[in-house]
């Protein structure tokens, strides 16, 4: 099924909106969430939560272009 | 003595692709677009390699070392930005062009203004790039050699005027990939050492909280104390910079399709996030671990020696010795290398392609174009080394936003609307080009980081160094308004 011009700025607009939770707590740390103190294997969850953002998109970016690319045999 | 060889081995490999490159490239389809010939895969590696640049290894590490956790905003907004760049521009964007920025936009609006206004704007982003990686070069190299900073910038311009000047794209494009892998190897072996003499991550994690003045708040939001809108403005100036900047444009058009187009999206970003990941999670902590707090590498003022800059050179030196910090300085010289190849191709392609065939109306033959891109390739090196000595005192991580934020306010809003919008005309498209190049450019100027740090006045104009949350939006509103009071005649065709 092609995506339409609304669904990818959809999508978009999700990626943007997770991205910016990063400059959003930098510019306001009163906002993170009390569970960022707590750590996981000697880590805190907040290293966690933006390693688990680097690696979540570039899992996007591979599910976006599988679909995407169903498009150019359609 | 084993980092100047390792540094020469570098220089002569990459003069070695050079060569070769020279050999292959003859049409301006070469030197441009290495005659669309690279495929999805290698093309993402020279993504990654183009990208990941002085920022990444020497900039945001030295970021860490004092800010800790909010550096993730420069980690983050480029696999975001990869991310959208598959969704909305990689595939379009090959099926448009053909070497430049100005190729896309002119494209569906056929007005030669707009190709002087991409080629103006392509340089400006360039060159204020350009200029982040020179001083990340000059520190590295005066640093190692002991030379002055303005003589190391020199022998950075005149090796990357010389790469794009006799090879081209194709050059660019294979010491991009070498250096990629380069790169990739040298950060995860830095990781791993860190983690094996740091006691594993928990180790490394308590000994940095330990050491950082902030405690374990270094790895908690709020380091930089910013501001909220300063914060969203720098993040949002990446993600959407991203999408703007021209030297990773112009890769799409050196792979044959859209289809590899869009993979070498997928494999630049699998790339980029793993790497930003070992920085984040283990390199920018063991940067603190082991050079806070070790006399040989700072300054007798706290400061890291040769500035915040050489952080990870100083950490590589702590984990490995000599041998590893010659590794290291010579893979960061590399990514250098590979980076400024690829910004100068934008630069004299813009100045070729898109001002000197413009100017002359068609009149130019391919041989003109050439020796034009050519000597364009000099003038960006002798501009870029310039500015690099006024700015070099700067983190080159905040160098680099500058960039981002001018290529989100400018290139951006127009690329999107060309792409997506029937309605934009060429007035709508100019006007809201120029106001974003103008906007940004004057409030990054008015800001603190040059009114008040470079210029020594008392008080900045702009209250923040990252305008895009202000003149992005702006950008965009002027595009429409101007596009929506246009007579038809100056509208863009049908998709």
């Amino acid at each position: 099924m092609r995506w339409s011009v609304g669904v990818k700025l959809g999508l978009s607009a999700a990626v943007v909106a997770l991205s910016v939770t990063v400059p959003l707590l930098a510019g306001r740390p009163d906002l993170a969430p009390a569970v960022f103190s707590s750590r996981i294997g000697g880590v805190p969850v907040s290293v966690w939560y933006a390693v688990g953002l680097y690696l979540l998109f570039p899992l996007l970016t591979w599910i976006f272009a599988s679909h995407v690319a169903g498009e150019d045999e359609e | 003595m084993t980092a100047i060889a390792c540094f020469v081995v570098t220089i002569l490999i990459t003069l070695g692709i050079t060569a070769w490159a020279g050999r292959r490239s003859h049409a301006k389809a070469d030197y441009y677009a290495a005659g669309s010939r690279i495929t999805g895969a290698q093309n993402g590696l020279a993504i990654a390699g183009d990208f990941m640049s002085a920022t990444t290894v020497l900039g945001i590490t030295g970021l860490y070392f004092g800010g800790g956790w909010d550096t993730a905003i420069y980690y983050v907004t480029p696999v975001a930005g990869l991310c959208l760049m598959l969704l909305l521009i990689a595939g379009p964007l090959r099926g448009l062009g053909r070497f430049t920025l100005g190729d896309v936009v002119t494209s569906r609006l056929q007005d030669e203004r707009l190709r002087i206004f991409s080629g103006v704007s392509t340089i400006a982003i360039s060159l204020i790039y350009l200029v982040a990686q020179m001083v990340g070069a000059g520190a590295l190299i005066s640093l190692l050699f002991g030379l002055p900073f303005t003589v190391a910038v020199l022998i950075v311009g005149a090796l990357m005027a010389l790469y794009v000047a006799v090879g081209g794209m194709l050059a660019a494009t294979w010491v991009q990939i070498v250096k990629a892998v380069l790169l990739m190897a040298g950060v995860l072996l830095l990781a791993l050492m860190a983690l094996v003499q740091g006691g594993g991550m928990a180790g490394l994690t308590e000994r940095a909280a330990q050491l950082s003045e902030q405690g374990v708040a270094v790895f908690q939001p709020g380091g930089f104390d910013n501001g909220l809108f300063s914060s969203i403005s720098l993040g949002v100036g990446m993600v959407f910079g991203f999408l703007g900047l021209p030297h990773l444009l112009i890769r799409f058009f050196t792979v044959p399709d859209a289809a590899q187009a869009r993979k070498s999206v997928a494999v630049a970003a699998s790339l980029i996030g793993v790497v930003n990941a070992a920085l984040f999670l283990v390199v920018g902590p063991a940067a603190i671990a082991f050079v806070k707090g070790a006399p040989a590498f700072l300054g007798s003022d706290g400061a890291p020696r040769g500035g915040g800059n050489m952080v990870v050179l100083h950490l590589a030196t702590a984990l490995g010795g000599e041998l590893f910090f010659g590794v290291m300085a010579a893979v960061a010289f590399a990514t250098i290398l590979a980076v400024v190849s690829g910004l100068t191709i934008a630069s004299a392609s813009a100045a070729s392609h898109d001002l000197f065939r413009t100017l002359r109306r068609g009149r130019s033959s391919e041989r003109q174009e050439l020796w034009v891109f050519r000597l364009g390739a000099l003038g960006v090196a002798l501009v870029a080394v310039a500015l690099a000595v006024a700015f070099q005192h700067e983190n080159v991580a905040f160098l680099s936003a500058l960039a981002f934020s001018v290529a989100a306010s400018a290139n951006f809003p127009v690329l999107i609307l060309v792409l997506y919008w029937p309605r934009l005309t060429t007035a709508g498209a100019l006007a809201g080009g120029v106001t974003g190049l103008v906007s940004s450019v004057a409030l990054i100027v008015a800001g603190p980081a040059v009114w008040v740090k470079l210029l020594g006045h008392a008080a900045p104009l702009f209250p923040a160094d990252y305008p895009t949350l202000a003149t992005a939006p702006l950008a965009f509103a002027i595009c429409i308004l101007v596009s929506l009071t246009t007579p038809a005649t100056a509208r863009v065709q049908a998709a």
